[in-house]
């Protein structure tokens, strides 16, 4: 049965929502519970020679006060846990608790502060007395990564916390002997995610179960509970997680902070239930984001446009800390590629330890800026040979029949990045024929004629998706007879619930409103990994795929055996079992029995012998372990008007051809695409998080920081396709991310485009108005084309 | 952050002092209610703390990302920018009190028909926007309802479901209207 | 980002408000506290008294006196952008104010806040320079008028004394049927402008300028009428190239600053040189504008 499978349903998670009766880990209210702050370093690197609490400590209101000299030994003894470790990783440096001696970036927190109030606690951290003795700050990447820089950390060797090198082929030897090099430098800069809600946590201790719970605003309640139970040294049956309602997620919340620990600690230590949230000016500077990647990029290719080799050299800031290990600039590495025929490809990464905060996955997670540099470079193919950028992408592009296709390259799941299914050229074409690119020449010819630049840009993405080691799901009767699915998914927007509901309504063989979604709580399901990299749809989806089939088999045998009919005689029906019509009951036996009534008989009776030599109960569990990623895919064709004359750009239409596998619910994959463009959009021309030289955050305010708001957004037209993955049982490909990895790329394109008169070339995001100023004059400057003109300053945003 | 200190830093207080605290009744969602808080606690603070009301999010604090609006006296404000104390005597409303006799209100119906919510953190701002901007604008166009919605921000739907859930609220309440004035 | 301690004070009336405003040490007006509350919030700004207008209802309203259309500094931005004085005496106004901000800071934020807090960006600045506004302050030692050229003293500081507030501002109207037009640009929709400005225009039967005043906002500390672009304008009919003319005033204006680098403003990442582009762009398209809708008026007379 396939009637929810694919269908448009309305939302499960909405009638909450919608009424104010949403459950965020800042409404939860515990009695006698109080308010946690973090004192936080105001120097981006500064040793910490003393902190006087005295005065804080004796403020009415305040419960207590600590610093780094008052935690646990075993909360001192070590940092925190590296992720996502790997071999090439020199320096896989994790933060403490609370900073021990040296702080490492502005924000990092130095003391914590228990009041009766929030308000009371910020009063007390005025009190509090740092004496800093300021360190020459790495603000730079750049300049971190050359000998004898200024350290990021006092103790280290150097600032290079990884040197890797992704590679297929010969690309320097291909590059010496190709017909046409060209070089470009590129600068991206992503920024943050800044989620509506910020990070928080709400911990209680209870002594009478021995129970530690902590609600947290997490991607990952599954991991907190792990470094929980590493960090303060408890047993994992003592812990707790759940992620409750969270207001948005897009990576930085998938990371454990130190906020993660210690107010689950101050639960404990004080007997108190203890709140903590995250305000916008800490999200602003002590959550982590992405940040600068620098490019230097050699494309070699033929009088046909075709590519030979690709080789950059790319400098990576990681900020102080790597909590997620070199996963961002590795996804990138592997994602460069594309949906292209690349022979020869050598991508060296240089992550660089600076004092900002430490960066992590962002919504893309250095796919943007790896689709952002080639599709630049086969923009620059298109100038240099003077053909059309769509010709020139479709010489490259993997054919249909070319696939199941190795890049050659080992992917970020540690497998070689095999494309499994996909139709590039057709996905490319559906969204071309959208927006009428065959017409675009004549637009843009007329409305030049009339003073009006217009522009086009494309931009192609072939994206890992549904990612391992696993995810599960136990689908059972409940008994209320609707069925209960228990998963580890946490959720922070994706519609989880209702994709589950559908798939299990699906399989199991019942009204969707008879499905119960209970996840993201560790006490209720077992174990699990995390929601990043769009990978709980095919993970979890194929989990609960799985045990809502192997559920209605059971119950469709037990129902058999009590009816005295054959399994295909009978049909599930909401809360009970019947047989179908035209289907003769057993003699002395009823038409139909209810659910619970198995449920029941599944039970046993005490002290008899069960007949069923099978598991009690009424549950199944299922775990999904893919093979490999699945790669969803993606084509941007922007059309924009750039106003000459100020730098403005509107966005006059948006087209996404989009292929994610099969699609459970058009109305959530829509909404993503539509909701990840925006983010596109802010990279484009917004987002920038900006330090100054002594690397103290400047923008840390939503007026200086600027999201895309809804005059900013247009509306994107999706067209959309479906190539099944064959790497799980309901075909399904991750659909979280499509929408912005490769915006800033069309978007960029377009501008460059329409600026094409004056032999603009851009490369680098985000931009604004002055800098397309800017380079409208430097190109005019230059005589006309020339090389792209990037700006290295970030105070020219 | 210091730039910003434009005169000398007079010293904080330091004791809570009981008497700075203000008792004044005032009424939410029909509800009347009595608040004793200090005069810098913001209204946003009282809803979601000392009356339970969390449905009104707090997106920044400093009045840019539009979570936190509620109506006071039917029109909307931004509850982070107004200390609670200001509203005494006056009539709030929040999303909790959109919901009548059990029924949605047309926009919450049509919020959740147009999944113009993913989060839905940012949700009820919008909504208690548009109950303000549809009271005047009962039949507004596309760019209309954009240039209504740009003190709200929404990172997870880039807004166009919200605009689609707008349009088709406004015409059911422009008939639910017909109907009240036919009635 | 709590607000720290302070006493409140609610007058009712404006004489308790003004003797309060005399009276108490590191005391702060809070009018409708869009700008004061986030500055308090992230503690940028504190005091130890807070004296709350918003009960003084002596000092909101709007009403014609003299041949002026004088606004109490209390009156709600929303009602200003709605009012029918407004809409038939200075319809710009309402241009300016269909850009300033969202709905709901609108609803609190008051055309005196603006005034007093002097943001470079301040539109409702900007239009009661084009209207030659009157600003009148007073404290216990008496009322005094400040003419809207005097008012800035420096960067977001009136030039008023600390126990001075402002209490109505009036405008000259302009003749019905002339042109206006109001225009900024920022870096996102319906941010603080870097750069806006404004236009006020009629014409004679010939389609000759008989009456302008061009003012542009964020090209200074305070907006600036562009007097030299006035004087050029007039007696002449309107075209791109008068127009693109008279707006190079803006690029002469005194010591064009890198506005607010010196003082750390976090949104110096604009230049001077292109605060001068925008500045020359926005002015001749004002221009233009409201020379258009004159022309357009004239024809229908």
């Amino acid at each position: 049965m396939t009637k929810y499978f694919g269908a448009r349903v309305e939302r499960v998670e909405d009638e909450a929502l919608i009424t104010g009766h949403g459950r965020y880990t800042g409404d939860i209210s515990l009695p006698r519970m109080l308010a946690a702050h973090f004192l936080r370093s105001v120097h981006a690197h500064a040793r910490i020679k003393g902190i006087d609490v005295s005065k804080a400590r004796k403020m009415p209101g305040v419960h207590a006060v600590y610093t780094f000299a008052d935690l646990p030994q075993v909360l001192r003894e070590k940092p925190f846990p590296l992720f996502v470790n790997s071999p090439v990783i020199k320096q896989g440096r994790t933060w403490h608790a609370l900073v021990e001696s040296e702080a490492c970036y502005v924000g990092e927190p130095l003391a914590v502060i228990v009041a009766d109030t929030r308000y009371i606690a910020e009063d007390a951290a005025e009190l509090i007395v740092v004496d800093y003795d300021p360190l020459p700050t790495a603000s730079d990447c750049r300049k971190a990564v050359l000998d004898g820089a200024t350290l990021a950390h006092t103790d280290a060797p150097d600032n290079l916390a990884s040197v890797f090198t992704i590679e297929t082929g010969d690309a320097d030897g291909a590059i010496k002997t190709a017909p046409h090099v060209h070089h470009e430098s590129l600068w991206q800069h992503r920024g943050c995610g800044h989620a509506m809600e910020g990070r928080a946590v709400t911990a209680v201790y209870d002594p009478n179960d021995d129970l530690l719970t902590s609600w947290s605003a997490t991607q990952g309640p599954y991991l907190v509970k792990t470094v929980i139970g590493m960090m303060l040294g408890l047993d994992d049956t003592k812990i707790r997680v759940v992620a409750p309602d969270v207001g948005g997620g897009f990576g930085p919340k998938g990371i454990v902070y130190q906020e993660d620990i210690v107010v689950p600690w101050l639960a404990r230590e004080l007997g108190r239930p203890i709140g903590w949230v995250e305000d916008r000016y800490e999200q602003s500077v002590a959550t982590t984001q992405e940040r600068d990647e620098y490019a230097e990029a050699d494309v070699a290719y033929d009088d046909q446009g075709k590519l030979i080799a690709i080789r950059v050299s790319v400098i990576h800031d990681t900020g102080a800390y790597l909590p997620w290990g070199v996963i961002t600039p590795m996804i990138g590495a592997t994602t460069l590629p594309g949906p292209y025929v690349l022979p020869n490809y050598k991508m060296v990464v240089t992550v660089a330890l600076t004092n900002k905060v430490a960066t992590s996955p962002l919504r893309g997670t250095g796919r943007p800026q790896a689709v952002f540099t080639m599709e630049r470079l086969l923009d620059r193919i298109a100038q240099a040979l003077d053909l059309d950028p769509v010709v020139v992408r479709e010489r490259n592009m993997i054919r249909p029949d070319q696939l199941p296709y190795e890049v050659g390259i080992v992917g970020r799941d540690g497998s070689p990045v095999t494309y499994d299914s996909g139709d590039y050229p057709k996905c490319q074409r559906m969204a071309l024929d959208k927006i009428d690119y065959a017409g675009f020449s004549a637009r843009q010819r007329t409305a030049l004629e009339k003073g009006r630049y217009i522009g086009i840009g494309i931009a192609n993405l072939v994206e890992a998706t549904g990612l391992g080691p696993y995810e599960g799901a136990s689908v059972r009767v409940l008994t209320s007879g609707k069925i209960g699915v228990f998963t580890s998914a946490a959720s922070q927007g994706q519609s989880h619930k209702t994709v589950f509901s559908q798939i299990a309504a699906d399989r199991f063989g019942t009204e969707l409103q008879e499905i119960e979604v209970t996840t993201a709580d560790t006490s209720k399901f077992p174990i699990g990994v995390g929601t990043f990299a769009s990978r709980v749809a095919v993970n979890t989806g194929s989990s609960v795929h799985e045990a809502a089939t192997k559920l209605r088999g059971r119950v469709l045998k037990l129902a058999a055996k009590e009816l005295g009919v054959r399994e295909e005689d009978l049909d599930i029906v909401p809360r009970k079992v019947v047989l179908k019509d035209g289907v003769k009951p057993t003699r002395n036996r009823p038409r139909e029995i209810a659910l619970t009534r198995l449920l029941t008989l599944s039970a046993g009776v005490p002290g008899f012998t069960s007949e069923d030599k099978g598991e009690p109960g009424l549950t199944e569990t299922a775990f999904f372990s893919p093979p490999q990623s699945t790669y969803s895919n993606a084509t941007h064709v922007v059309e924009v008007e750039v106003d000459p004359e100020i730098g403005n750009v509107e966005i006059l239409r948006y087209v996404v051809g989009h292929d994610c596998g099969k699609v459970i619910n058009p109305m959530v994959v829509d909404g993503q695409i539509q909701g990840g463009v925006a983010h596109g959009i802010g990279n484009a021309f917004y987002e920038f998080m900006d330090y100054d030289e002594n690397g103290q955050p400047q923008t840390h305010t939503l007026e200086e920081y600027l999201l895309p708001g809804i005059l900013d957004v247009p509306e994107v037209e999706i067209v959309q396709m479906e190539s099944p993955s064959p790497l799980n049982p309901i075909g399904v490909k991750g659909a979280g991310e499509a929408g912005t990895i490769p915006a800033a790329a069309a978007i960029i394109a377009a501008v460059e485009n329409a600026l094409g008169p004056f032999g603009v070339r851009i490369a680098q995001q985000p931009i604004s108005a002055q800098q397309v100023l800017g380079f409208i004059a430097d190109a005019k400057k230059a005589g006309g084309p020339g090389r792209a003109p990037v700006v290295h300053e970030p105070m020219e945003m | 952050m210091d730039q910003f200190v434009m005169e000398s830093d007079p010293p904080a207080k330091r004791e809570t002092i009981p008497d700075l605290r203000r008792t004044f009744p005032l009424k939410v969602n029909g509800e009347p209610r009595v608040v004793t808080v200090e005069p810098r606690v913001t209204l946003a603070d009282v809803l979601r703390d000392h009356l339970g009301l969390t449905g009104t999010h707090i997106g920044c604090a400093h009045g840019v990302c539009g979570a936190c609006t509620v109506l006071m006296n039917g029109q909307a404000v931004r509850s982070c920018l107004m200390f609670a104390v200001q509203a005494r005597g006056a009539e709030i409303t929040t999303v909790e009190g959109l919901v009548k006799d059990e029924a949605l209100h047309p926009l919450q119906e049509a919020f959740r028909a147009h999944h113009a919510l993913q989060c839905g953190f940012c949700t009820p701002g919008f909504l208690m926007t548009l109950i303000d901007f549809l009271g005047s604008n009962p039949d507004p166009t596309e760019e209309e309802i954009r240039q209504g919605l740009t003190g709200s921000l929404c990172r997870c739907t880039g807004y166009q479901n919200i605009i689609r859930a707008t349009l088709a609220a406004a015409k059911v309440m422009r008939s639910e209207t017909m109907e009240v004035a036919h009635d | 980002m709590k607000v720290a301690p302070f006493s409140y004070h609610d007058p009712e009336n404006l004489p308790k408000g003004l003797e309060l405003l005399a009276g108490l040490e590191h005391a702060r007006l809070l009018a409708g506290g869009q700008s004061l509350v986030p500055y308090l919030a992230f503690r940028m700004q504190r005091c130890d008294h807070l004296i709350d207008l918003n009960g003084v209802s002596a000092l909101s309203g709007i009403h014609e006196q003299d041949g002026r259309l004088v606004i109490g500094a209390m009156t709600r931005q929303r009602e200003i952008a709605s009012s029918p004085l407004v809409s038939q005496h200075c319809p710009i106004a309402q241009d300016a104010l269909h850009l300033i901000g969202h709905i709901a800071t609108r609803t609190r934020g008051t055309l005196g806040g603006s005034l007093s807090n002097m943001d470079p960006s301040a539109e409702l600045f900007g239009v009661s320079a084009l209207h030659d506004a009157t600003f009148h302050v007073q404290s216990v030692r008496g009322g005094r008028d400040i003419a809207v050229a005097d008012w800035a003293e420096t960067f977001m500081k009136p030039a008023i004394a600390a126990d001075e507030m402002l209490t109505s501002v009036s405008w000259l109207p302009w003749p019905k049927g002339h042109g206006h037009a109001f225009l900024e640009f920022s870096k996102r929709h319906h941010d603080y402008a870097i750069v806006a400005a404004g236009a006020l225009m009629t014409v004679d039967a010939d389609r000759r300028i008989n009456r302008a005043a061009i003012m542009v906002i964020g090209c200074g500390i305070a907006p600036t009428r562009l007097i030299g672009a006035e004087a050029l304008v007039l007696g002449q009919r309107g075209s791109s190239e008068l127009f693109a003319e008279a707006a190079h005033e803006v690029a002469t204006l005194a010591a064009f600053p890198d506005l607010f680098a010196h003082q750390g403003y976090p949104r110096r990442f604009v230049s001077a040189d292109y605060r001068r582009q925008l500045g020359l762009v926005l002015a001749r398209r004002a221009m233009e504008s409201a020379y258009a809708q004159s022309i357009s008026i004239q024809k229908r007379h």
